[in-house]
């Protein structure tokens, strides 16, 4: 999943994005509204984490923009005062939640994992659909009740596919949340990646939860057990 | 920068210059006028005083007049009025015939020319100015009368008396002196009079600002009573606001005292774990813990400081801030379905700070979606009767709250002493913003099943 983080104060934005990555997100790292708008626009983030206070284009006029602009992902903000009047504004404004800082990482974290969630359709933190489940919190993939080990790429894919169960995700949509824009792309890996979790996910070869659309991309087509 | 180009034109921002000169400006115009009116009306008078002369005198001329035997008119050589002989007395007379003939002259018109009569209607006098070559004025009568000879013979006669206008002129000129000094002296004594109004009417606001200054070294607490009633509004506000200021700077200086002795209990306690013995984990976890402490107290104290305090401000329309919260916290709280009802009375205000409203019902709202199970509600009514108070009610399905364990985090909150960062320290900001206005914050039992927070503020007098 990519996310675009438009902080100023560059030591915090470049922790949050190093803990993100951490995660297996894909990170771009904006220092103003400006960026972020090009960001925005370049990239397609599927969350978006805000800091108010920003320099020069402000984070509320950035996320009236975006949202003006047409941009539907979910929007964290970031606020240092933490008074409900700027909180409630943020999120007049187009926002979907709020961290006030200083902050656990741990709290954002879950907070954009929610977020994401939520934009995709998930109301608890486990995304089950058919047999498979998936643990956003810790990772962990199931399925019927056995833990699968899965790397970390591999991870990624199917969660961009649960998330979006039912959704046709091409595959440059896929690579370019795997990868830093800075990464040399190749989408002949994703291939190798979905092939790999269809072996993984439906050893007998009954079930097909990843169909392919040829030109098209990936869809997930299993139903969602829980929402 | 943009100038007004007006600015220059009304010269001054004085309040008292520009009474003065709009005053004198309309002082000079009434004065001016009626120094012309008097002028006008004064030699009207005088000219009509000569025209009697005149009148009197051609009179005089006509019962003098004789006819000789062969039916022509005569003067006898020695008239009543001895200006008429005397030559250069300024009294001037002569007979014409209709024809321009002349009959006579007076010895007294040796040697000038008088003007010629124009055409006359029989038996009415007409007056006339005429200014002579030697440069003086004279008025002069023309009185046409037709003149029955004993023959029985008629033939009109033309009777003209001149009087030189040197006096008239010299009365105007000594009325115009005498009138200028009066006037001289009255716009001296209006002058006086209006400076004397002006520092009479502009005393208060000397008072005012006089008071001010004082407000300013520290020499005063507030405006004093006793204003006029067109200052008493502005007066009865610069209170408020000096009142408000005040107790802005009280709070702060409050909370910066309390910020710095809260913040030793947990600065002692991190200083005593790096010196202290025990496994590195155990102390890093206590540093956390006074950490998250410290960052819990200097999140309220910072609220704390920034409440608004209700005085001197505008009432706030609580509907658009309570639906902007609500709308907000659905978003927040998206997927957890929470049955949101809310009554807000219509024309419901809050009294006081935009901002402090947003934190009363962020925070009670904020507690209320994170405990419920499914319901939140919201009610906004103001009490009838006087004091019209403001009672913003909080319910939740939740497990709810008692006042003992309310007040316990309440008071932790003030004292950034939590379990969790962020609990109680909303709560402790209500507290003290409904406190500020001079309201309390009551919790019970709802009948959602949860907790019922009342918050009740007292209405602006």
């Amino acid at each position: 999943m990519r996310v675009l983080i438009v902080e100023d104060e560059a030591a915090l934005r470049s922790e949050v994005a190093g803990r993100l990555r951490g995660e297996g997100y894909t990170v771009d790292e904006a220092g103003d509204g400006e960026e972020g708008l090009y960001f925005s626009e370049e990239y397609h983030p599927d969350v978006a984490i805000v800091d108010l206070g920003l320099p020069g284009l402000p984070g509320m006029d950035l996320i009236r923009r975006l949202r003006a602009d047409g941009a539907s992902f979910p929007i964290l903000i970031l606020t240092a005062r933490g008074r409900w009047e700027e909180k409630v504004d943020g999120l007049g404004a187009g926002a979907d939640d709020y961290v006030v800082k200083p902050f656990h990482m741990e709290e954002l974290l879950a907070r954009v994992q929610a977020l994401l969630r939520r934009s995709g359709g998930w109301a608890s933190p486990v995304l089950e659909s058919g047999p498979v489940s998936l643990d956003t919190r810790t990772q962990a993939v199931t399925l019927d009740g056995t833990p699968i080990e899965l790397t970390a790429y591999e991870y990624r894919v199917l969660e961009c596919l649960l998330l979006r169960a039912g959704e046709v995700i091409s595959k440059s949509d896929l690579t370019d949340r795997l990868y830093d824009q800075d990464f040399e792309r190749d989408s002949n890996v994703i291939e190798v990646f979905v092939g790999r979790l269809r072996r993984k996910l439906d050893p007998a070869g009954e079930l097909h939860p990843i169909e392919t659309l040829r030109g098209r991309g990936y869809r997930w087509s299993l139903t969602r057990t829980n929402t | 920068m943009v100038t007004d180009p007006n600015e220059h034109l009304s010269a001054s921002h004085s309040l008292a210059t520009r009474i003065l000169v709009a005053a004198t400006a309309l002082l000079a115009l009434f004065l001016g006028l009626t120094f012309v009116a008097l002028d006008l009306a004064f030699r009207r008078a005088s000219e009509q005083a000569l025209e009697d002369v005149l009148d009197s005198q051609v009179l005089g001329l006509l019962t003098a007049a004789d006819e000789t035997g062969d039916a022509k008119l005569e003067l006898p050589a020695g008239l009543p009025e001895t200006s008429f002989s005397r030559p250069g007395s300024g009294l001037y007379a002569r007979v014409t015939t209709d024809r321009g003939e002349s009959v006579w002259l007076s010895p007294s018109a040796l040697g000038l020319t008088l003007p010629e009569s124009g055409n006359l209607d029989p038996g009415r006098p007409e007056y006339r100015v005429e200014s002579l070559a030697d440069g003086n004025d004279l008025m002069f009568v023309d009185l046409r009368v037709e003149w029955e000879f004993e023959n029985g013979t008629a033939r009109d006669y033309v009777f003209t008396v001149a009087s030189s206008m040197r006096g008239y002129h010299e009365q105007v000129a000594r009325y115009r002196t005498r009138l200028g000094g009066w006037f001289a002296l009255m716009t001296v004594l209006l002058a006086a009079a209006q400076l004397m109004i002006l520092r009479y009417v502009l005393k208060p606001l000397r008072k005012a600002e006089r008071e001010i200054g004082e407000i300013e070294d520290g020499r005063r607490e507030r405006l004093s009573a006793g204003y006029p009633t067109e200052l008493e509004a502005l007066s009865r506000n610069i209170n408020e606001l000096i009142e408000s200021e005040r107790s802005r700077s009280t709070r702060y200086r409050e909370s910066l005292d309390n910020l710095a002795h809260s913040l030793k209990t947990p600065l002692a306690v991190v200083r005593s774990q790096i010196e202290g013995s025990g496994s590195v984990e155990e102390r890093a976890q206590i540093v956390i813990d006074q950490v998250d402490r410290m960052q819990g107290i200097v999140d309220y104290q910072l609220r704390r400081a920034a409440a608004g305090g209700g005085a001197g401000q505008a009432s706030i329309e609580i509907a658009p801030v309570a639906e902007g919260t609500l709308s907000a916290l659905a978003k927040v709280y998206a997927d957890r379905r929470i049955n949101v009802t809310s009554e807000i009375a219509a024309g419901s205000v809050f009294p006081g700070d935009r901002g402090d409203l947003a934190e009363i019902l962020g925070n009670l709202l904020d507690n209320a979606f994170k405990w419920c199970r499914h319901r939140v509600s919201l009610g906004i009514e103001t009490a009838a009767g006087p004091a019209r108070e403001l009672r913003i009610v909080v319910e939740d399905d939740g497990p709810g709250i008692d006042s003992a364990s309310a007040a316990l985090l309440i008071e932790r909150g003030e004292r950034g002493d939590e379990a969790k960062p962020g609990q109680g320290i909303g709560l402790a900001v209500v507290a003290e913003i409904v406190r500020a206005t001079g309201g309390e914050l009551t919790f019970g039992s709802s009948p959602l099943g949860g907790a019922r927070v009342t918050a009740r503020i007292p209405g602006r007098a």
